[in-house]
């Protein structure tokens, strides 16, 4: 019996033993490879990547507008911060009295220091620990003197830091409970973020031999630029789900947009972010890490990028724009456009009122209430305004080209135009003084920029060949800045009409008559004004440009339009024209410049419009028909205005303008945006024919300035005689020095 | 009824009982050697010693062997000589103290529970909230071992000459004296410890010819109580082991990195090896710490990764080598109480072995329980080798008896 309970003893346990060995195959043969992905999974450490410095942007003189420069973050060991918050800011020194971390992370600088014999000598291990315990506690009063930051705040930094690393190793630790110290509490935090070279450097001199602190280097985009480039330049932001989605190098590990990334938000910092954008360096781990990094590549910063742009001109330019804004009645913004009219590079776009680059970030609130200045507007590509009488050169070439007028046709101003509707199409002339031009050709009537002229031209021509006209001088479409500010203006066809005015859906007679004087829904920017005078300066259409390569060369637009050349025929009598507007008995003498040898071919505009809304008055209506009525400035929103109700919250069944700008007078009449295009030729210009000489095409929009002569072009003249006088500083600058060498090499 | 009477030379013994016992301690102490290479691990007390600061030879010396896998060659050393020690005087004289024994080990037992009960004893060190060992300096005892040769003695002795335990009352005593030491285990708290005393007393009631069915009842009952001891008998920690079990195969993360993990990286520990093994060292797994207890529960885990499954073959076949062997002892012993002790010190050991590989494959709940002569730890390793000792002292001293060899009731 016994010998059989034995028997069965040993096969039972024979039984586990084979269960144990087929379990074994499973594990060891079968599932190997399920088991050596998993483990390979749970060893792989993630890839560090090294942020790259973004490229400059630069004007076009190569002066840097904004860049980032090295700063250095001033960083502490997390042992020495964890002693620091734990004693809450009167950390001990006596080793004994140190938190455990602290306690060991201190033995490995004293083994370290006897290593290299860098200890201070005749101290036995304990006063040695001693001394260090006190070297840590000194470091934080001497990091706050070096530094200029308080005591309380570097307490408070070093409290964050600690809440923030615990939390961490109590989360890694809730998923792995063997570890015991987490990565962060063997690494140095930063405590005082870019530091200034000079607090870098003493920090380096007077702590730099204690490894527990490091300067660490990194870098901080830098605005170099005055306020009048805050709106060009534009601003970085964290990389969104959508912009990261749309990145076309987002497949690219070293280049593509990561979460948390900064990316241009706005301005050249997003037309050129690919460019400007550095290629990141990457750390690859191999699987043991004691093998050291498997893959080490370099950060390399992004390419600069070159502005068209003449910051002195710039700078110029907006102090001009200011005085002329703040010159008239309703003060309130303005905008001006430079461009080389020979090669449509952009040499200023001011917008006015802007605001220095800091204040985005500080005041935005402000900025965005500040109605009607509106200083987040980059006006001078962003604003659409109805052109009025500078777009009448557009009107008029439209007509001698398709032949419904000629150089010598003459209309006869009677002040109304049409005697059916005698209060509507009118001329300026009666409006204002109650009389009319008589007879007017070309060149006279764009002189004295006569309506009914261009209402007969406008008339003739239809309102389908004048909007493809507008379109053939770049009307309605986008001027090649790639600027997502940029406005394509609008030049209505039948289809837009359709979708935007109920009342009349299809383009009609009276279209092409408020066309044709560029009033009614046509709006232009006045990058696309300024592309207009130096089409006409110079008898092509091409888009404007505003980057040039590396070394200052050209580079190409970006926009892909195709030139256009204008017959030099049909544009002489307009020329001719622009040339009395100011420099004849036009309508804008007060722009003759007082550069000599130069003079300024113009167009001036008056633009009615309406007046800005500065704050809506909303109507409310509850179900039981109780309605309230709330006054809220114009950037409140609906949901903005239905927050302040408790549920059920009413609806919203009215919103109108309550307060206006400018305030609408007695007489009733509508405000007016004072235009000016035009451009600088040299005096020797032939009449009527293209610029010679340096020719600068420049329109300024002055906002509710109402006289487009008075008020825009004096703003006009400034700039362009700011620009003329300088370069021939310039050219009897370099002859002198000429002239110098000369002698130099005579004697 | 067998009649057989095979002569056992005592060189085969000494060989077949000597190279899977060697096997084993060698294979465990390299293997401790390794687990003190990867920084997570026993690792760090090398970095300890290294840290002291005027570190003489001696400190050298012990960081390069490794303090853990020199403690257990120590232990070994020492083990040697308490099996030495066993072979002095004849089992059956050592049989007539088993009681005393018994008493002795129940004593240090209830010190511990007097420690937590009653008043604080000096030297009963509480480790993770448990008190398991009494503290003697250089090194520390856990009674809740040498209880288990106890057990297998008294049980040996009061079973050697009766049959009362065919009946269903004759089995309360036996019972009772392993209930005892298992009420005072329970309360360390000790689970994988106390469980290893059961199959210890089934299998040499089983052997010694209790009736099947009363067994068989016992564990019926005992199997039925199983689900209300689930449900209120438990600690939660406890619900948890089984269902580590259970659900080993759940691709829910959050599970293997919170409750299923030390199962998880003993599996992954075990499948990287493959047939081969990576080698001394294992496998970067293993020497990134990623593997916890590699030096005692889960030393199998750790010998698989490095040997592969041709190393846990070995380990598998040299516990078969032992239970043959213990049990060639038991059948060519004439005497009850030899044959007793032989069969209770195989499956003492053969139990424990079975039970921790099958916890390291994911065939067992997790309980801590060392693999016998392998795992890192001083009393496991001495209350094996006087258990060793006492069966090869069985085989030494075989009586010549003319009587009827014991136990063999008719069914």
């Amino acid at each position: 019996m016994f010998f059989n309970r034995l028997k069965w003893f040993t096969i039972a346990m024979t039984a586990v033993a084979v269960l144990i060995v087929v379990r074994l195959i499973d594990i060891q043969v079968v599932r190997a490879a399920e088991f050596e992905a998993l483990a390979d999974r749970m060893l792989t450490r993630p890839t560090v990547y090294l942020s790259a410095p973004r490229g400059s942007i630069l004007d076009r003189d190569g002066r840097p507008l904004v860049e980032d420069t090295p700063s250095a973050d001033i960083a502490v060991h997390y042992a020495v911060i964890r002693a620091y918050v734990a004693a809450e800011g009167r950390p001990a020194t006596e080793y004994a009295a140190l938190p455990a971390e602290t306690r060991d992370y201190l033995r490995a600088i004293a083994r370290q220091q006897r290593r290299d014999e860098t200890a201070p000598p005749d101290l036995d291990v304990a006063a040695h620990r001693d001394w260090l315990a006190t070297a840590f506690a000194d470091t934080w009063g001497l990091l706050a003197e070096l530094t200029g930051t308080p005591p309380a705040v570097l307490l408070e930094r070093a409290e964050r830091i600690d809440r923030r690393v615990q939390s961490l190793k109590r989360h890694i630790t809730a998923r792995n409970p063997t570890v015991r110290a987490i990565r962060e509490e063997h690494e140095l935090h930063p405590l005082v973020r870019h530091a200034d070279e000079q607090q870098a450097l003493r920090v380096r001199l007077e702590l730099g031999d204690q490894p527990w602190i490091r300067v660490q280097p990194g870098s901080q985009r830098m605005n170099r630029a005055d306020e009048t480039l805050t709106h060009l330049l534009g601003r970085l932001g964290s990389a969104s789900a959508e912009r990261i989605e749309q990145d076309p190098l987002r497949e690219d590990d070293l280049r593509g947009l990561r979460a948390r990334d900064l990316c241009g938000i706005s301005g050249i910092e997003r037309v050129c972010d690919l460019e400007l954008r550095g290629t990141r360096g990457r750390i690859v781990y191999s699987l043991d890490p004691r093998d050291g990094p498997s893959e080490q590549l370099p950060a390399s910063p992004g390419h600069d990028i070159r502005l068209t742009i003449d910051s002195d001109l710039q700078r110029a330019a907006y102090d001009i724009v200011a005085e002329g804004v703040q010159a008239h009645d309703h003060p309130c913004g303005g905008a001006a456009v430079v461009l080389d009219a020979n090669t449509r590079e952009v040499l200023a776009l001011v917008s006015y009122p802007s605001y220095p680059a800091a204040d985005y970030r500080e005041h935005y609130r402000d900025l965005l209430a500040d109605v009607p200045a509106e200083p987040l507007r980059f006006r001078a590509v962003q604003n659409r305004y109805p052109p009025g009488s500078t777009c009448k050169v557009i009107s008029l070439y439209g007509a001698l080209a398709d032949g419904v007028l000629t150089e010598h046709s003459e209309v006869i101003c009677d002040g109304p135009f049409n005697p059916r509707t005698p209060n509507a199409f009118r001329c300026w002339m009666f409006n204002t003084y109650g009389q009319s031009h008589g007879p007017r050709d070309a060149t006279t009537a764009i002189r004295d920029s006569c309506n009914p002229y261009f209402y007969t031209a406008g008339d003739r021509l239809g309102p389908a060949r004048l909007t493809e006209w507008f379109r053939t001088f770049g009307l309605g479409r986008t001027q090649g800045t790639g600027l997502i500010e940029e406005s394509a203006g609008l030049v209505p066809d039948d289809d837009w009409m359709r979708r935007n005015r109920r009342s009349a859906p299809r383009l009609g007679p009276a279209d092409a008559w408020n066309f044709s004087i560029g009033q009614g829904e046509i709006g232009a920017t006045p990058l696309q004004a300024a592309n207009v005078a130096a089409t006409m300066a110079t008898g092509h259409w091409e888009p404007v440009r505003l980057l040039l390569s590396a070394s200052g060369g050209p580079r190409p637009s970006a926009s892909d339009a195709a030139p256009r050349t204008f017959d030099a025929n049909t544009l002489r009598p307009i020329r001719a024209g622009m040339h009395a507007v100011v420099n004849g008995n036009g309508t804008a003498k007060v722009a003759r410049l007082t550069t000599p040898g130069y003079e300024m071919c113009g167009k001036t505009g008056s633009a009615q419009t309406s007046p800005r809304t500065l704050s809506n008055r909303w109507t409310v209506e509850w179900p039981d028909g109780t309605r309230q009525e709330r006054i809220h400035p114009v950037h409140v929103g609906r949901e903005a205005v239905l927050a302040e109700f408790d549920e059920p919250r009413p609806k919203i069944v009215g919103r109108h303008a309550y307060e206006r700008f400018p305030t609408p007078g007695a007489e009733g009449g509508l405000p007016a945006h004072a235009w000016f295009i035009g451009y600088t030729q040299s005096k020797s210009t032939p009449e009527g024919a293209a610029a010679r000489g340096r020719c600068y095409a420049i329109a300024v929009c002055i906002e509710f300035g109402d006289s487009g002569g008075q008020k825009a072009g004096p703003v006009a003249r400034d700039i362009a005689d700011y620009l003329l006088a300088r370069q021939q500083e310039w050219g009897r600058a370099s002859e002198r020095e000429q002239e110098l060498q000369g002698r130099e090499r005579g004697s | 009824m067998s009649k057989r009477r095979p002569a056992l030379s005592s060189n085969l013994l000494a060989i077949s009982l000597a190279v899977p016992i060697l096997f084993l301690a060698a294979i465990g102490i390299a293997t401790i050697r390794a687990s003190e290479l990867d920084p997570g691990g026993a690792g760090e007390a090398v970095a300890a010693f290294e840290a002291e600061v005027q570190a003489d030879w001696i400190t050298r010396t012990v960081a390069w062997i490794g303090p853990l896998s020199l403690r257990q060659l120590a232990f070994f050393a020492t083990g040697i000589g308490l099996f030495l020690a066993v072979q002095v005087l004849g089992y059956r004289r050592i049989g007539l103290y088993a009681y005393w024994i018994y008493g002795l080990v129940i004593v240090l037992l209830a010190l511990l529970i007097i420690d937590r009960y009653i008043v604080d004893l000096p030297r009963i060190p509480v480790i993770r909230n448990t008190r398991r060992w009494i503290d003697f300096g250089a090194f520390r005892i856990q009674p809740s071992e040498f209880m288990k040769v106890a057990l297998i003695l008294t049980l040996a002795r009061y079973l050697r000459f009766r049959d009362s335990f065919r009946t269903l009352p004759g089995l309360v005593p036996p019972f009772l004296l392993t209930l005892l030491p298992m009420a005072l285990i329970l309360k360390q708290p000790d689970l994988g410890t106390l469980l290893m005393l059961l199959p210890v007393l089934f299998a040499m009631l089983f052997v010694a010819g209790a009736r099947l069915r009363h067994l068989v009842l016992v564990v019926v009952v005992g199997l039925a109580t199983l689900p209300v001891f689930y449900v209120f008998g438990m600690k939660d920690y406890q619900r948890q082991r089984i269902l580590v079990l259970v659900r080993q195969n759940t691709t829910d993360e959050k599970w293997h990195t919170g409750p299923g993990y030390q199962l998880r990286q003993g599996l992954t520990a075990l499948g990287t090896g493959g047939v081969l093994g990576e080698g001394f060292g294992g496998s970067t797994f293993i020497r990134q710490g990623l593997l916890p207890e590699e030096h005692n529960d889960f030393i199998f885990a750790l010998i698989g990764n490095q040997w592969g499954l041709a190393g846990c073959l070995l380990v598998i076949l040299a516990y078969i080598v032992i239970v043959v062997v213990g049990l060639e002892v038991a059948l060519v012993t004439n005497d009850p109480f030899g044959r007793l002790l032989a069969v209770g010190v195989v499956v003492m050991i053969v139990a424990q072995a079975l039970l921790n590989i099958c916890m390291n494959i994911g065939l067992a709940p997790i309980t801590g329980m060392t693999l016998p002569f392998v795992s890192s730890g001083g009393s496991s390793l001495w209350a094996n080798f006087i258990a060793l000792g006492l069966l090869v002292n069985v085989a030494l001293r075989r009586p010549m008896l003319i009587a009827n060899p014991p136990f063999e009731h008719g069914e």
